[in-house]
């Protein structure tokens, strides 16, 4: 650290030069993330928000439960999943309770979710299933993709619950799962972040866009790539009858 | 895996989007560990259509899987007759596990009259359902 300086107004407010300790902060250490860092500053609380958003398209073919550490932020193809539960956990051990609930409901003969150490700070995932036939312990890699994406929806229903509130923008979440199954997962996000939070979904899937309404549905249309995007909300644009019949016909046009 | 057909569950047959809405509202009321236990189709595209679809494909896995339940979310449109019609359409030994609901006339008439959007609606119904009251459900429109 040179110097550090905020000026408002062009009038100093604070300065500091090199060599100078704030308070306890060390004399190498740029001070002003740490000073502006108050739980009641609106900045640091909109920036705090900001860090917990979670924006997702994950890609299941990416996905290993490998971790080596663990994080609260996983990418948005979620390859980090392994570290995310990690974090999770450590965050808040009662995010496995949510994890599991969830899971149990989706996958019955879920027993187990285990996170053991192979190596030097180095972990993976396994999931234990088992039914009165006996028990099996895949790999995490090995599940489905669909099976993939449970896991990270129950992560994202628990990251929700403890540390959020968090904006969730999740792109397709439809993707890779089972055309029985889609109701049920946007249903279950969209109830989990009905006190508390934000769920935002893009979808051109029939079964998910049918689990919103024109009230919570923005539609996205360009009529060329050298035109900007126009965004509606569906209760602004008159759709007659059937909504998914209309957009199968491309007659929904902002 | 789905919903569990060897628990108690319920499909809800809508005839369109305002009542598939409406269902979505009341499923949204639902205790997550319930969650899976209701599941709305999709719309049938008018209340004959609804009554033709249940027939057609329904009656015969609500003789395989005794657990099921149905609702059919039509619209009467002021007719009397339309809820003995439907009743007519749905066999005897099913009559106990399924459900004829709607609005009296339509939805939107709902909608109109200030209750709400149709997934406000909706949930309002849900928690007179679990709160055993009585204040959504006693509209003269429903």
């Amino acid at each position: 650290m040179s110097e550090e300086k905020v000026q408002f107004g062009g009038q100093p407010v604070y300065t500091r030069e090199v060599g100078r300790t704030y308070g306890q902060i060390d004399s190498q250490l740029v001070a002003l993330p740490i000073i502006q860092g108050s739980a009641l500053d609106p900045t640091s609380l909109f920036r705090y928000w900001l860090a917990q958003m979670l924006i997702l398209r994950p890609m299941p073919s990416l996905i290993s439960g490998g971790s080596k550490g663990d994080t609260l932020e996983p990418d948005a193809q979620v390859t980090n999943l392994g570290a995310w539960f990690s974090g999770l956990m450590a965050h808040a051990p009662s995010a496995y309770a949510e994890v599991e609930s969830y899971l149990k409901q989706v996958m019955p003969d879920l027993n187990d979710i285990k996170n053991p150490v192979i190596g030097r700070d180095a972990r993976s995932l396994v999931v234990q299933f088992s039914s009165e036939q006996g028990g099996v312990t895949p790999p995490f890699e090995d599940l489905s993709d669909g099976e993939q994406c449970y896991m990270i929806c129950a992560l994202v229903l628990a990251a929700n619950k403890v540390h959020g509130p968090v904006l969730c923008f999740w792109d397709e979440p439809d993707n890779f799962l089972a055309l029985s199954e889609v109701g049920h997962f946007v249903m279950a996000l969209r109830k989990a972040f009905q006190f508390g939070g934000q769920f935002i979904a893009t979808s051109h899937n029939p079964e998910a866009i049918r689990r919103f309404s024109d009230e919570n549905t923005l539609v996205l249309y360009r009529s060329n790539h050298l035109e900007p995007t126009r965004v509606r909300s569906l209760k602004d644009i008159q759709v007659g009858g059937d909504l998914v019949g209309a957009l199968i016909r491309d007659d929904v046009e902002p | 895996m789905s919903v569990n057909k060897h628990l108690p569950h319920v499909l809800v047959l809508p005839e369109d989007d305002a009542n598939s809405r409406l269902a979505n509202g009341f499923q949204l009321q639902i205790d997550p560990a319930r969650l899976r236990r209701m599941q709305v189709l999709p719309v049938a595209g008018g209340w004959n259509e609804v009554l033709e679809h249940f027939v057609a494909d329904h009656i015969r896995e609500m003789d395989l899987h005794t657990r099921r339940f149905m609702v059919l979310l039509i619209d009467f449109d002021g007719q009397d007759e339309r809820l003995a019609n439907a009743r007519s359409r749905i066999p005897e030994r099913l009559r106990d596990r399924v459900f004829i609901l709607g609005a009296w006339s339509e939805p939107e008439d709902l909608k109109s009259a200030g209750l709400g959007t149709y997934e406000i609606i909706g949930s309002a119904l849900a928690r007179d359902c679990r709160e055993e009251t009585d204040v959504a459900w006693s509209h003269e429109l429903l």
